[in-house]
């Protein structure tokens, strides 16, 4: 666990504004959290695909947690934080967000 | 009950009430109903819904472990709000069960109970003096405020030693010690963020599972082993998701910035064990009759 800044409240998701438009398939998972990523990781988009680990990518655990959170306020449900680590690729983790949604709904 | 008045080698009382005073009601809006702030013991496929079960059942592994039942007197180091003494009693029919806390709200808690077959001591156990040998003693996850943060590993041990040796000296021969503590696992200390230093347990360092077996080499044999990370990631994912249904609640007891930090440190805890960074172990220890100097 390094010591990172929390960026917080003041850096929103991406796209938080498109907020209210479920339901949410993987492909849209997918690209929020590309979107999301190369946004706060200052990462080329391109770059970025669904096989692509976390841990890999400098994901450390106070942004896996402020991710967490930004994913629950995007998807409207609860997202653990160990989330990105239990699923750890991109693609995992948006089929579990997907589906976990679509259970919910 | 008294205050104490001398330092153990562990975190100051100071440090502790920061993380434990904060309010029995406040702690009550995520800890399970019998307020357990310790790792549960989980089956497969048990739900959030099972966390209470999941928690007795720990704490009957412990007393089994420690060969309790029906004993006359047994010990619990660091009892918190009283779950384990009323289960010693309660279920396992020992005849007195002694806690002993640095924290005032966990002593005037069990004294609540109105029970005169438990005590919490508000006492460090490096002060105890207890009235006859003990037949069993329980540690639940005390052990990690039984360094300091600034101590070095020599001193860590030392301190660590100076509890199984005072542990020898309380127990009847034979007797069993059955601990529960977090230590580190795959990382080392400078891996941790100072967060959970400066905001959630200050003043305290946790041990790795070398610490625990080499500190009590000599004074106990370990008996049986178990390493649980995964059953901590289920513990706190309960309690985590409890603080935040409860944060309206929270939040009027203790304030923004605090539930913050504790939701905060759920979640690094959560990922700590998920990862493996931290583990949770259960040892039991047979005290060695005779020891070789």
């Amino acid at each position: 666990m390094r010591e990172r800044q929390r960026p917080g409240a003041e850096s929103p998701a991406p796209d938080a504004s498109a907020s209210a438009a479920p339901p949410l398939g993987a492909p849209e998972v997918e690209a929020w959290l590309i979107r999301y990523l190369a946004a706060h990781l200052e990462i080329d988009p391109a770059k970025l695909s669904p096989a692509a680990r976390f841990d890999r990518l400098g994901l450390d655990s106070m942004d896996a947690i402020v991710m967490s959170e930004d994913l629950e306020r995007w998807l409207g449900c609860p997202v653990d934080p160990t989330s990105s680590y239990e699923y750890p690729t991109i693609g995992a983790l948006a089929a579990h967000l997907a589906e976990d949604a679509r259970t919910r709904s | 009950m008294h205050t104490p008045t001398t330092q153990s080698p562990g975190t100051s009382s100071e440090a502790l009430r920061f993380h434990y005073d904060i309010g029995n009601d406040f702690y009550r809006l995520w800890l399970d109903p019998s307020m357990t702030y310790s790792c549960a013991l989980w089956d497969e496929g048990e739900g959030p819904d099972a966390h209470e079960i999941a928690q007795m059942r720990k704490l009957d592994f412990h007393c089994e472990q420690a060969r309790a039942a029906g004993a006359a007197h047994v010990l619990d180091v660091g009892c918190g709000w009283g779950s384990l003494l009323k289960r010693l009693v309660d279920v396992h029919h020992v005849r007195r069960a002694v806690g002993l806390t640095m924290t005032r709200s966990h002593a005037e808690h069990v004294a609540s109970f109105g029970d005169a077959r438990v005590e919490a001591r508000l006492e460090p156990w490096s002060e105890h003096q207890p009235a006859a040998p003990y037949d069993a003693i329980i540690s639940l996850e005390a052990f990690e405020h039984f360094a300091k943060l600034i101590a070095t590993q020599a001193e860590k041990v030392a301190g660590y030693h100076a509890f199984f040796s005072r542990c020898h000296a309380w127990l009847k021969p034979g007797g069993h010690l059955s601990v529960q503590t977090i230590v580190y696992e795959n990382s080392r200390k400078e891996d941790f963020s100072r967060y959970c230093a400066e905001r959630v347990f200050p003043d305290s360092d946790l041990p790795r599972l070398s610490d625990v077996v080499s500190a009590s080499e000599r004074l106990f044999e370990v008996v049986t082993l178990r390493s649980d990370r995964a059953h901590y990631v289920r513990t706190f994912k309960d309690g985590h998701r409890r603080l935040r249904a409860n944060r309206e609640a929270a939040t009027r007891l203790v304030g923004a910035d605090a539930v913050e930090r504790y939701d905060q440190y759920c979640s690094l805890f959560m990922i700590g064990f998920q990862t493996g960074s931290m583990n949770l172990v259960r040892a039991t220890l047979r005290r060695i009759d005779s020891p070789r100097a």
